[in-house]
């Protein structure tokens, strides 16, 4: 193995971890409201537009809101007259 | 890096270091499928409460429990916070078992100290980023969708292998409300998880899984949806 980690389960078999595997990381949640046709601004260190961060936004009701990487940070944008609250979680894959 | 550990995957990306959580499974189970029939008024509601302790930055994912036919699942958790449940689409009153996951970050999971020996790493802050105690997810395809209305094409994984592979189920579920036809209400519109076991693939699945009062008028939030899909081990 010429890179990577690899971690077995404890029948010495089986591969928890393997050299190729994409791992799942959690960067941030973030909870707030933003104002009926408004957009906020949220600040993530390093964030970019690379394929490797990904927003999810849990709020109940979000059909009239969306969520936009950029770089260094994300927006969430009221798409109506009413405001909106976001619970969003930042993942790194 | 001054401490821990970096360990890079052999495509290039991060798999373990001590700035981010890994994601393991807190807890996991089976249910049955929701569906709302046509009328909006009923149907059948089958849900799963969160455990106690559950943090609230949770993940959910999901797959057919048994692994044949096509199915499409979405997500639904109550805004009060008790459970939640995965609806068929609008009216298709075919229930079937479904096998949830929840997975919640390394440092929220309880001590496990069993077996002595793996890989356990930290960050700074003394929080534990990854244990190989855990169930641990390993995400074997990820995609990204932006979602602008219900046209817009979603991302499909061809799986070579289709065995045990979950779909993470949260993130944008309802996309947004259509007219009904009705001045009272909409239909609403969710992401689903189409688990299609002959092509061997799951994709994102834009269709209708409820009447709601929202009203006659449209409304649409789209906006960025992370999809992956994997195994837990």
């Amino acid at each position: 193995m010429a890179y990577g980690l690899r971690v077995w389960e404890p029948n010495g078999v089986d591969l928890r971890l393997d050299t190729g595997d994409r791992q799942f990381r959690y960067v941030a949640f973030f909870t707030g409201t933003t104002a009926g046709n408004s957009t906020t601004t949220i600040s993530v260190a390093g964030m970019a537009t690379d394929g490797t961060w990904g927003l999810n936004d849990e709020a109940y009701g979000n059909l009239t809101a969306k969520t936009n990487i950029g770089t260094g940070s994300f927006t969430h944008q009221t798409t109506t007259s009413s405001s909106v609250a976001y619970q969003i979680q930042v993942f790194r894959i | 890096m001054s401490y821990g550990i970096l360990v890079n995957s052999s495509g290039g990306f991060t798999q373990i270091d001590a700035t981010y959580d890994n994601l393991a499974v807190y807890a996991s189970g089976t249910v049955n499928s929701s569906y709302v029939n046509a009328a909006g008024t009923g149907g059948a509601t089958n849900k799963v409460a969160f455990p106690a302790n559950t943090p609230a930055d949770w993940c959910i994912f999901a797959k057919p429990t048994t692994e044949s036919g096509d199915h499409l699942l979405t997500l639904a958790h109550y805004s009060d916070g008790t459970g939640f449940a995965f609806f068929n689409t609008w009216q298709n009153s075919t229930v079937i078992s479904v096998s949830w996951v929840i997975a919640v970050r390394s440092r929220d999971m309880p001590t496990n100290n069993n077996p002595d020996f793996g890989l356990e790493v930290n960050k700074s802050n003394g929080e534990q980023a990854f244990s190989s105690n855990n169930l641990n997810f390993r995400c074997e395809q990820v995609s990204f969708d932006t979602i602008v209305n219900t046209q817009t094409s979603l991302s499909s994984f061809s799986v070579s292998d289709m065995a045990g592979v979950y779909s993470l189920m949260n993130g944008k579920t309802i996309l947004g409300a259509a007219p009904s036809g009705n001045q009272f209400y909409s239909i609403l519109y969710s992401f689903f998880s189409r688990f299609e076991y002959t092509p061997k693939t799951i994709r994102g699945f834009a269709a209708p899984v409820a009447l709601a009062s929202y009203g006659a008028t449209g409304q649409f939030g789209g906006g960025t949806k992370t999809n992956l899909i994997g195994r837990f081990k």
